[in-house]
C-alpha cells in the first residue's frame, strides 16, 4: 500500500510534483476553512477551528515530508513507521496526466450533458460514445450497451421505483 | 431478546425480504469477484434502491452484500491470482498454486466452506456480545463517545499501511466536509457559501457514491484493459473434497475465525490484517511451513475463515457505539441513518430486532454465497474478463442516477462528481479514503458529543482526564498514534540483535 509518495526518494519528478500540488491543495483548503470559521460566533466555530488547526499542522508536516530534507525524512519515518529510504521501493502504476484528465473530462462532460438534456437523452449518448471512442468497440456493441443501460435505468428507476428522472434544464 | 429474534424472523420471512437477501448475496458475489469494485462500492451503489424499502428490507439487501463480498473475492483470488477484495490477497498464496496444480475445485470448496463457517462464527459472536455491549454502552458519557470517535479515526489512520499522516489529514478534511450546512448544536447554517442546496450539508449518499463508485470508475478508466490480467481459466473439479478438508482441519478454521472476529472488532484494522494474521499464524504453527505458498490447503482455510469472520466482529463497534470499523461498515451506517435508525445506544436498546434481522441475514447469506460459489465459480471468474470500457459507462450511469434519486435533486449529481474526482485524487496520491468516509459519517456525533461534554463540565477540559474510561481511551489514542514509531523501533532492535549473529 505504501508507495512512498512522500519519501521523495524513488519517485520521478512529475509524480512528486503531482503529490506536492495535491498536498498544497489540501493545505490551501484548510487555510480557507479556518479563515471562513472566524465569521461565526465563538461557540459555533470552536470545534471546527480545533479540527482546522489540527488539519493545518498535519498538512504542513505532509508538505515538509515531501521535501528531501533531514526534517522531511524524520517526519516520514515517524508517521510511516518505516526507516528513511525504505519507503517508495514499490513503483506504483503512474498513468499519463493526459489520460487522467481525459477520464475526468468524460465524467464532467457527462454531468454537464445531464444538466442540459437530462438523463434519458444523456444515458444512451454517453454509453454509446464512451464505448465507441474510449473502448474502440463496434457500432453494434455500442448500440447494445447504450440500449440495455437505458432500458435498465428506465425500468429500475422510473417504472419500478417511480422516480421521475431529471429531463434537462429546458424541460424543468 | 427472544421477542426481538422472533420479530426479526417475522421481518425476514417475507417474499420481499428473502428476495432482497438473495439479490444482495448475488450482487455481493459479483462485486466481490471483480477486483476494484468490492463491497463498499456495491453498498454505495445500492443505497438509492433502498429509498422506497422498509428498513429491514434495506438491511437484508445490504447484509446480503456484506456477507457475500469476501466469498466472491476468493474465486478470482484462487482462479486468477487476482484478489477480488483486499482481504482475499492472502488466499492467493496457496489458492493459486493449487489451481495451477489442477486442484482449483479443492481450493474453491475449502475457501467457500471456510468462508461460510467463519462468517457464522463471527455472527454468533456478535449475538453473544450484544448483552455485554449494552452494559458497556451505559458506562459511556458524551466525553467517552467523543474520545471513542477520535480513537476510531486514529486507529483507522494507523491501519492504512504506513500512511498515518495522510490518514489523519483526510480524517480532518472529512470532518470539515461534515461541518457544511445546518449545525444541530447552535442552529446556525455554516460554510454554505450562500448556496441554498448546501443548507442540508454534504449529503452522505451522493458523497459516498462519488468517493467509491465514481472514483473507482475514473481509476479503472485510466488503467484500461480488462479488470483481471490473467484470462486463463482452469478446470474445476472435486469441490466436495475442499468442503471435507475444512471439517477435517477444523482447528485451523476455528483459529482463523477467532482471529477474524477479534481483529474485526478493532476499528480500522479490518479484514486484510485479519486474513494475513491468520495465514501467518497458521504458517508459524505448522510442522511443514515449507509447503505453504506452494499449494497447502490450510493456507486457504486460514485466511478465508478469518476474512469472513471479521464481518460479525466489525459490526460490534458499528452497532453498539455508532463507530464504524471499516469503509464498508461506514457506508452501511449511512444506510441505517437514511432509514431513520440512529446507530449506537439507540439501536442497541430500541431496535434490537434490526440487529437480529441483520444477524439472520448475514447467517443465511454466508451459507447461500457458499452454495452459489460452489455451483457457479467458473462463471463468477469470467466476470473479471469484462472490458473496463464496458463496465465504466454502465456503472457510472447507475451511480449518477442513484445519486440523483436520493432527493430528485440535480445538485446531488454534482456532489457525486466532485467527490468522485476528489476520491480519484486520493487513490492517485495514496491518501486513504476510509478515514475521510468515517470522519464524514462521524462528524455530527463527534461535534455533538464534544459540545455536550463542554456543557456538562461547564467548559472545564479536565473532564477528559478525570474519568477512568476517558483516561483509558486517551491512552489508546496515544498508543495508536505511537504504534508506527514503536514498530520501527522494534524492527531496528530486532535487526541489531540479528545483525551480529
Amino acid at each position: 500500500m505504501n508507495n512512498g509518495m512522500n519519501s521523495g526518494m524513488n519517485i520521478g519528478a512529475p509524480e512528486k510534483r503531482g503529490a506536492l500540488y495535491f498536498a498544497l491543495g489540501l493545505f490551501a483548503l484548510t487555510v480557507f476553512f479556518i479563515y471562513l470559521s472566524y465569521d461565526y460566533a465563538p461557540n459555533v466555530r470552536l470545534f471546527p477551528l480545533m479540527v482546522g488547526y489540527t488539519g493545518l499542522i498535519l498538512c504542513a508536516l505532509d508538505l515538509i515530508g515531501l521535501t528531501d530534507t533531514a526534517l522531511g525524512r524524520i517526519i516520514n519515518t515517524v508517521f510511516s513507521g518505516t526507516a528513511a529510504g525504505e519507503t517508495g521501493k514499490v513503483a506504483k502504476f503512474t498513468p499519463k496526466l493526459s489520460r487522467q484528465l481525459i477520464a475526468m473530462a468524460w465524467m464532467v462532460g457527462l454531468v454537464i450533458g445531464i444538466y442540459i438534456v437530462g438523463f434519458m437523452v444523456m444515458v444512451p449518448a454517453y454509453v454509446f460514445s464512451s464505448m465507441y471512442f474510449q473502448g474502440k468497440k463496434s457500432v453494434k456493441k455500442c448500440a447494445y450497451g447504450a440500449v440495455s443501460t437505458t432500458v435498465f435505468v428506465w425500468v429500475m428507476f422510473e417504472f419500478l421505483l417511480k422516480y421521475e428522472l431529471y429531463r434537462g434544464v429546458f424541460a424543468e | 431478546m427472544f421477542d426481538s429474534l422472533l420479530l426479526a424472523l417475522d421481518n425476514l420471512l417475507t417474499i420481499n425480504s428473502l428476495g432482497f437477501l438473495v439479490m444482495g448475496t448475488c450482487i455481493g458475489l459479483v462485486f466481490g469477484a471483480i477486483p476494484g469494485l468490492g463491497g463498499t462500492t456495491a453498498i454505495a451503489l445500492l443505497i438509492p434502491l433502498t429509498f422506497g424499502m422498509k428498513e429491514f428490507e434495506a438491511i437484508t439487501l445490504m447484509g446480503g452484500v456484506m456477507a457475500a463480498t469476501s466469498t466472491g473475492g476468493s474465486v478470482s483470488a484462487i482462479l486468477l491470482n487476482t484478489p477480488g477484495t483486499a482481504p482475499n490477497a492472502a488466499t492467493t498464496f496457496d489458492g493459486y498454486p493449487l489451481a495451477q496444480q489442477g486442484k482449483a475445485g479443492l481450493a474453491l470448496g475449502a475457501a467457500a466452506t471456510a468462508s461460510a463457517l467463519g462468517g457464522l462464527i463471527g455472527v454468533f459472536t456478535l449475538v453473544a456480545v450484544i448483552p455485554i455491549a449494552k452494559e458497556i454502552v451505559l458506562l459511556f458519557a458524551p466525553a467517552e463517545f467523543f474520545l471513542l470517535a477520535v480513537f476510531g479515526l486514529c486507529a483507522i489512520a494507523v491501519s492504512t499501511g504506513g500512511r498515518l499522516l495522510q490518514g489523519l489529514i483526510t480524517a480532518c478534511v472529512g470532518l470539515i466536509a461534515g461541518f457544511v450546512g445546518y449545525d444541530g448544536v447552535s442552529g446556525e447554517v455554516r460554510y454554505d457559501f450562500g448556496i441554498d442546496f448546501l443548507w442540508d450539508g454534504v449529503k452522505l449518499v451522493p458523497a459516498l457514491i462519488g468517493l467509491f463508485a465514481i472514483a473507482e470508475m475514473i481509476n479503472l478508466s485510466v488503467k484500461g484493459g480488462t479488470v483481471a490480467e490473467n484470462p486463463e481459466i482452469v478446470k474445476i473439479q472435486k469441490v466436495f473434497d475442499g468442503v471435507k478438508a475444512v471439517f477435517k482441519n477444523y482447528p485451523t478454521m476455528l483459529r482463523g475465525s477467532a482471529i477474524g472476529t477479534f481483529i474485526g472488532a478493532v476499528p480500522g484494522v479490518g479484514g486484510t490484517v485479519a486474513a494475513f494474521l491468520s495465514y501467518s499464524t497458521q504458517v508459524q504453527m505448522a510442522k511443514d511451513p515449507e509447503t505453504y505458498g506452494k499449494g497447502n490447503i490450510l493456507g486457504v482455510i486460514a485466511p478465508e475463515s478469518a476474512n469472513n469472520a471479521k464481518d460479525g466482529g466489525s459490526l460490534i463497534p458499528t452497532l453498539a457505539f455508532g463507530i464504524p470499523g471499516s469503509a464498508e461498515t461506514a457506508v452501511f451506517l449511512g444506510v441505517l441513518i437514511l432509514h431513520g435508525l440512529d446507530p449506537g445506544p439507540t439501536i442497541l436498546f430500541e431496535h434490537e430486532d434490526v440487529i437480529f434481522t441483520l444477524v439472520l441475514t448475514l447467517t443465511i447469506s454466508c451459507v447461500l454465497a457458499t452454495l452459489i460459489v460452489l455451483a457457479l465459480a467458473r462463471s463468477l471468474a469470467l466476470l473479471t474478463m469484462i472490458d473496463v470500457h464496458v463496465l465504466v459507462p454502465t456503472v457510472t450511469i447507475v451511480a449518477l442516477v442513484g445519486a440523483y434519486a436520493l432527493q430528485t435533486e440535480i445538485g446531488d449529481v454534482y456532489v457525486a462528481l466532485v467527490f468522485g474526482i476528489v476520491g480519484y485524487l486520493m487513490i492517485r496520491f495514496d491518501y486513504p479514503r476510509v478515514t475521510f468516509t468515517i470522519a464524514l459519517v462521524l462528524g455530527e456525533i463527534t461535534e455533538r458529543s464534544f459540545h455536550q461534554t463542554m456543557l456538562i463540565s461547564d467548559d472545564n477540559w479536565s473532564i477528559f482526564i478525570t474519568r477512568n474510561i476517558s483516561i483509558i481511551l486517551l491512552v489508546l489514542i496515544a498508543a495508536a498514534l505511537a504504534l508506527p514509531s514503536f514498530r520501527l523501533w522494534a524492527q531496528r532492535r530486532k535487526g541489531r540483535r540479528e545483525g551480529p549473529a
